[in-house]
């Protein structure tokens, strides 16, 4: 907890195109420590791109402006994209839905695993392959040498998973971005890949930011709760208590979910309130 | 946007027609459709371009009539290989025609086979290409063959050997050319099509008890259109250079016809004399060839829908 | 229409298998099993053990097997003919391909009608669209310009519209958001009892087959191991190692609702 690693103020995505201008993410602020910390939203309430922003990889037709954008000190908003390479997949790592995009499928995964590890330290091909071995047991794959040689294809959904992990950790990263890591998995497989995550961050003191669709599993496993709706952050609480969230979205997302130990008739669905769209925060305006 | 009198100007209405949020017939729907691809077309200048070009072409061709100054075939030997001037804005040609109206009535003969083999080269590719595509096993193989035999043939060689057959003339050239180029049109619909076959859309209208003709003439072809349509587009450029190198060698159309490649050759033996003579045919063949490129390039981001 | 509580549909013996020789893999090994008249049967199991393949052949999308499929307590041969396909329809999980991306909403609904030579198509169309909650104004709209959830519904309208009484439910809300899942099981379950449907569905979503099924189906590597009341998934109570295993897996974490994951 507490030193804060990450610093976000007025964040605003714009799409421009001719016709009309489309406001994504509207006036986002908050801030992570070493901490997990979720961003949870349907599709279209801009948590992808409020990550994706963050690290500066939005598409090229967004136009996105902030008050504030800190990491650890260090201004990403004002940083160059040199700067930004330096510091992604070192200081801040990304790790996306489906191993299957997110993975070479050209290169034995062993190489993909050594070629990251070598892009940011000096080692040479015995010593890189040595620490890839070792990455791969930490996430728990028990045969790392078969699987160093096999290609992407070849791997189930959760082991591609837990080699995207052990790729982006290798740097040891102070920050790490999921966007929806477990979404492509089983539930069996879901838990497994996600205590190891738990497990590397608690152990080396790394925050988390965890965009999921899914608010039960973002509950059970992260610290603090961001609740995102049309481009804004309408609920900022601890985890524990969002079974006692007191925005009606958010209470009106966890009812519509079907339960298994409460039988009803019919869901209750999500009405959509306009009075939600709060005032826009302007880039560098504090909360209203 | 309303006039004085207060009534709502006829462009008000069209443009609120267009861009209406719920269509009220499916003609609505699809002239709103059309009318965004416009849109896109516009916001892309080099395809823009070349769309004006090749528009340009097709008013020539039509307008051949009034453009034209002389009369082409006419011979003036006393007035050969005039360099352009107020009278003759190109120049003469070695039999003292007038160039600029042989380039103009030459535009007909240029479209006229583009869009002839266009119009062979596409259908059939497209058949061929998604009966293979779709149905695989026997049908592939025997179709793909076919394609590979004539994709082994050189295309000019090949639409040589088919006019020395079937004798000179445009329309010989035309089904010359349109014989070497069907086959990679094939191709890229079997490609397509392998693709197509296994979606869910394929599926939901299989499951509906859909006959094979029906799928593939109402929901594969339909799919693989874009592709086709770009890839003939874009082919139109190396068909205007075949033909022009048909006509060069004297197989396409036949003299005294203002055939483009044929001037092109026959001012062959000018060029260091009366260079106008080759030159003016030979950019008109590049203006075209550019032109149908350009466009072809910018298509296939207009014809998809958005997220299609 | 058949009465409820007869059989119909029931597979014995159902066999697929991909690839050939040493590459064979038998993706649906010896199954069988039966459904009611007017039953909600689920069938549940990790990725890879058959589930969707089952439910595909059953349809009638894979000539390829061995064994027998019932409908009606008769056998179904493996070129099937209109009235086979129009007593079975089924609706997809990615709502962003199961729809033709060329053609109008209009166009989709009216194919099944022309095909099957039905009458009055221009008032079938309007009831099917009212029916799946979306109006008339959806008719001459693509579905480029439709949401996740306004494709499903259409999907469904499409479905239902020659009038089957088997509907097979691939994970149909398994790509969609929950607010919208929400909407579109309420759907499902208001036009089943409405027109007396049997359903077959196939999701990995507990907590969705309990609220949707009335009866439940484990498969494992290609094999149906055990059948259960969608009581005894809410309970967890399961004979086979396997099942249980899969039922706690997929147990609430604290609260009583099982993850939903896509």
């Amino acid at each position: 907890m507490a030193d804060t690693l990450l610093e976000v103020e007025g964040l605003n995505v714009r799409f421009e195109s001719a016709r009309q201008s489309h406001h994504a993410v509207r006036g986002v602020s908050f801030a992570i420590g070493r901490q997990k910390v979720g961003i949870v939203g349907e599709s279209g309430s801009g948590k992808s791109l409020t990550g994706r922003a963050i690290m500066k990889l939005a598409p090229k037709a967004a136009r996105i402006e902030a008050g504030k954008i800190n990491f650890d000190g260090i201004d990403l908003l004002a940083a160059s994209e040199r700067r930004m390479r330096a510091i992604r997949g070192n200081r801040i790592s990304m790790i996306l839905q489906d191993p299957k995009f997110s993975l070479n499928p050209l290169m034995r995964i062993g190489n993909q695993i050594t070629e990251a590890y070598r892009l940011h330290h000096r080692a040479n091909a015995a010593q890189a392959r040595a620490k890839a071995l070792q990455m791969l047991e930490s996430v728990d794959i028990r045969d790392p040498e078969r699987v160093f040689r096999q290609y992407p294809h070849e791997v189930s959904g959760g082991m591609g998973q837990r080699v995207m992990i052990a790729m982006m950790l290798i740097p040891e990263p102070d920050l790490i971005v999921a966007d929806e890591p477990t979404s492509a998995l089983d539930a069996t497989v879901q838990r497994q890949v996600l205590r190891i995550l738990d497990d590397l961050v608690t152990r080396r003191g790394a925050g988390l930011l965890f965009i999921s669709h899914d608010l039960n599993l973002v509950a059970d496993f992260c610290d603090r709760v961001l609740v995102m709706y049309a481009g804004q952050i309408l609920e900022d609480i601890p985890a524990r208590e969002l079974r006692h969230a007191r925005h009606p979205y958010t209470r009106a997302l966890l009812d519509c979910l079907p339960r298994l130990d409460r039988k009803v008739d019919t869901l209750a669905t999500v009405s959509r309130d306009p009075a939600w769209l709060l005032p826009v925060q302007p880039a560098g305006g504090v909360l209203a | 946007m309303h006039t004085k009198t207060g009534g709502v100007t006829p462009r008000a209405r069209f443009s609120e027609w267009i861009r209406a949020p719920i269509p009220q017939s499916p003609w609505h729907a699809r002239v709103q459709q059309a009318w965004l691809r416009w849109r896109r077309l516009a916001g892309n200048p080099p395809a823009m371009m070349g769309f004006c070009v090749i528009v340009a072409f097709v008013l020539v061709a039509i307008l051949a009539p009034l453009l034209a100054t002389h009369d082409i075939y006419a011979q003036n030997l006393t007035a050969r290989l005039q360099p352009p001037s107020a009278r003759h804005w190109l120049g003469t040609d070695e039999l003292g025609r007038d160039v600029y109206s042989r380039l103009v009535y030459g535009t007909r003969i240029t479209l006229y086979i583009v869009g002839l083999t266009a119009v062979i080269v596409a259908p059939i590719g497209l058949l061929a290409g998604t009966a293979a595509g779709y149905f695989g096993g026997w049908a592939d193989i025997v179709i793909m063959r076919a394609v590979d035999i004539f994709l082994a043939f050189p295309s000019l060689i090949l639409a040589l050997a088919f006019v020395a057959a079937l004798g000179p003339g445009i329309e010989n050239a035309v089904v010359a050319i349109s014989l070497a180029s069907w086959p990679p049109i094939a191709r890229l619909a079997r490609a397509e099509s392998l693709a197509i076959r296994k979606s869910d859309f394929i599926a939901a209208v299989r499951l509906q008890g859909a006959s094979p003709a029906r799928i593939i003439l109402g929901h594969v072809v339909p799919m693989c259109l874009t592709s086709v349509v770009v890839r003939v587009t874009l082919n139109m450029a190396s068909i205007i250079l075949t033909a022009a190198g048909l006509g060069f060698l004297g197989l396409g159309a036949q003299p005294p016809s203002p055939e483009w490649g044929a001037m092109l050759s026959s001012g062959r033996q000018f060029l260091m004399t009366a260079w106008w003579i080759a030159a003016v045919p030979g950019c008109a063949i590049l203006l075209a060839g550019l032109a149908f490129n350009l466009f072809g390039d910018g298509l296939r981001d207009i014809m998809d829908p958005r997220n299609g | 229409m058949m009465r409820a509580g007869e059989r119909i549909v029931e597979t014995i013996g159902l066999r697929v298998a991909f690839g050939e020789g040493a590459d064979a893999r038998t993706v649906v090994d010896d199954v069988s099993f039966q459904v009611l008249a007017g039953q909600s049967f689920g069938l549940i199991g990790e990725s890879g053990c058959g589930k969707s393949t089952l439910l595909r052949a059953i349809a009638g999308l894979n000539a390829d097997y061995r064994g027998s499929i019932l409908l009606q307590d008769k056998e179904i041969g493996r070129a099937r003919d209109k009235a086979a396909y129009r007593c079975i329809q089924m609706v997809f999980q990615d709502p962003y391909a199961c729809l033709h991306p060329r053609k109008m909403v209009q166009q989709a609904l009216l194919e099944p009608l022309v095909i099957h030579g039905m009458d009055q198509r221009q008032d079938r169309v309007d009831d099917a669209l009212l029916a799946v909650g979306l109006g008339p104004a959806f008719r001459y709209r693509y579905p480029h310009e439709l949401s996740g959830g306004q494709r499903q519904r259409v999907a469904i309208a499409r479905a239902l519209i020659i009038e089957p009484e088997i509907l097979l439910l691939d994970e149909p809300t398994s790509a969609l958001d929950v607010s919208v899942q929400a909407e579109i099981l309420n759907l499902l379950k208001t036009l089943r009892t409405q027109r007396g449907l049997t359903y077959i569905m196939v999701s990995h979503n507990l907590a969705v087959v309990a609220h949707l099924c009335n009866r439940v189906a484990v498969m494992e590597r290609g094999r149906l191991i055990e059948e259960m009341s969608e009581d005894d998934v809410r309970h967890g109570r399961a004979r086979e190692p396997y099942s249980r295993a899969l039922l706690n897996a997929n147990m609430p974490y604290h609260g009583g609702t099982a993850g939903s994951a896509a």
